[in-house]
């Protein structure tokens, strides 16, 4: 399985580590991260060529498809066909993952890892997955020489890009899926086709790097919205700001006790938009958002 | 990072110092926070962080 991939930088350890597997184990599942798939190899192609055929679209108007799928009824047409492709996208994206995932890929994705924007990583939004994929990829960018382990990066990237994917092939599939429980007049099989086009396309290196930037994009700009909320404010004189103030002067001006254990409540919140957020910008800002966080703090530091 | 300020105004006299305190507990600590009597009985606190 080796020999028709491009080994690249620093693959030599591991294609150690894939003869010693090779010899021990009789198998290199492992390397990729993946089990065995069970299914026969074939399947994949054997399902292509049948949902994939070109009189598909005909007997579908037609409503008769029995010479090609043994079905009749537009919408029993409609839910084979839509159901078959997307486990072909999913055979495909299965493959493509592992390949990516693999000791010698022969994928090259160095170009589109140039896009994301190092400093945006750990920033990034997304499922905790992602986030916490892309915090160990920004420890591939060495501080030493200030040059970029490409290797490592690449390691530490794949499985963010890859949860990416599946956060996006997620999303598509559940839109599919909800649509199908429509009748064929409202959802119609050439409309699934450019969902399922949608689902094939969320599978990409492309997609993923611009949704992780995206996210990032858009949570830098909110932060950013944020400061400035905060720049200039009324204080805040609610039932909980007085509250929380009383607390931390505990009868003199601040307890750096009690100032301390707020702080570690903002910053470990789970609520990531509290993290930049300051004791003070929490007591005494008028604002929504933060009257509705002081609500919490009170209930969970707890403040008495 | 740039110069900024932060500011809060109609701050009670009372929470005065209280909001200073807040303000110089920060890390960085503010290069200077100045209050001033808005004329209403109430203060206007300006924080201030040079650039760096």
């Amino acid at each position: 399985m080796f020999d028709r991939r491009i080994p690249r930088p620093g693959a030599s350890f591991r294609a150690l580590a894939g003869v010693v597997c090779l010899s021990v184990l009789g198998g290199c599942a492992a390397l990729s991260g993946y089990p065995k798939d069970p299914q026969n190899s074939s399947a994949l192609g054997e399902l292509r060529d049948k949902y994939f055929a070109e009189g598909i679209d005909d007997c579908y108007r037609a409503g008769d498809c029995q010479a090609l799928l043994n079905l009749s009824g537009r919408q029993a047409i409609r839910d084979d066909v839509v159901l078959n492709r997307m486990r072909v996208y999913d055979m495909e994206f299965s493959l493509f993952a592992r390949d990516l995932s693999g000791a010698n890929n022969s994928v090259s994705i160095g170009t589109d890892l140039t896009a994301l924007a190092l400093n945006g990583l750990g920033a990034s939004a997304g499922d905790a997955a992602t986030k916490a994929a892309l915090a160990a990829a920004s420890g591939g960018v060495l501080a030493s020489n200030g040059a970029v382990n490409k290797d490592l990066f690449y390691e530490k990237t794949v499985p963010a890009l890859v949860a990416q994917m599946q956060a996006d092939r997620l999303k598509a599939e559940t839109s599919i899926l909800s649509a199908l429980v429509k009748p064929d007049v409202d959802y119609s099989l050439q409309r699934a086709e450019l969902d399922l086009d949608t689902l094939n396309d969320a599978g990409s290196l492309n997609a993923a790097v611009a949704n992780i930037t995206q996210q990032s994009s858009t949570q830098q700009a909110q932060s950013q919205l944020q400061m400035n909320l905060y720049q200039t404010a009324v204080t805040a004189y609610t039932p909980s700001a007085s509250a929380v103030r009383t607390w931390l002067k505990n009868g003199a001006t601040l307890d750096m006790g009690r100032y301390n254990q707020l702080q570690a409540w903002l910053t470990n919140n789970s609520d990531s938009n509290l993290h930049g957020v300051t004791v003070e910008q929490l007591t005494d800002v008028s604002n929504d958002s933060l009257e509705a966080a002081r609500q919490r703090a009170i209930a969970e530091v707890p403040i008495k | 990072m740039p110069a900024r300020t932060e500011t809060r105004t109609g701050v009670k006299p009372e929470d005065v110092d209280t909001i200073t305190a807040l303000f110089n507990a920060q890390t960085p600590p503010p290069t200077s926070v100045v209050s001033t009597p808005d004329g209403n009985g109430t203060f206007t606190i300006v924080a201030t962080w040079a650039a760096s």
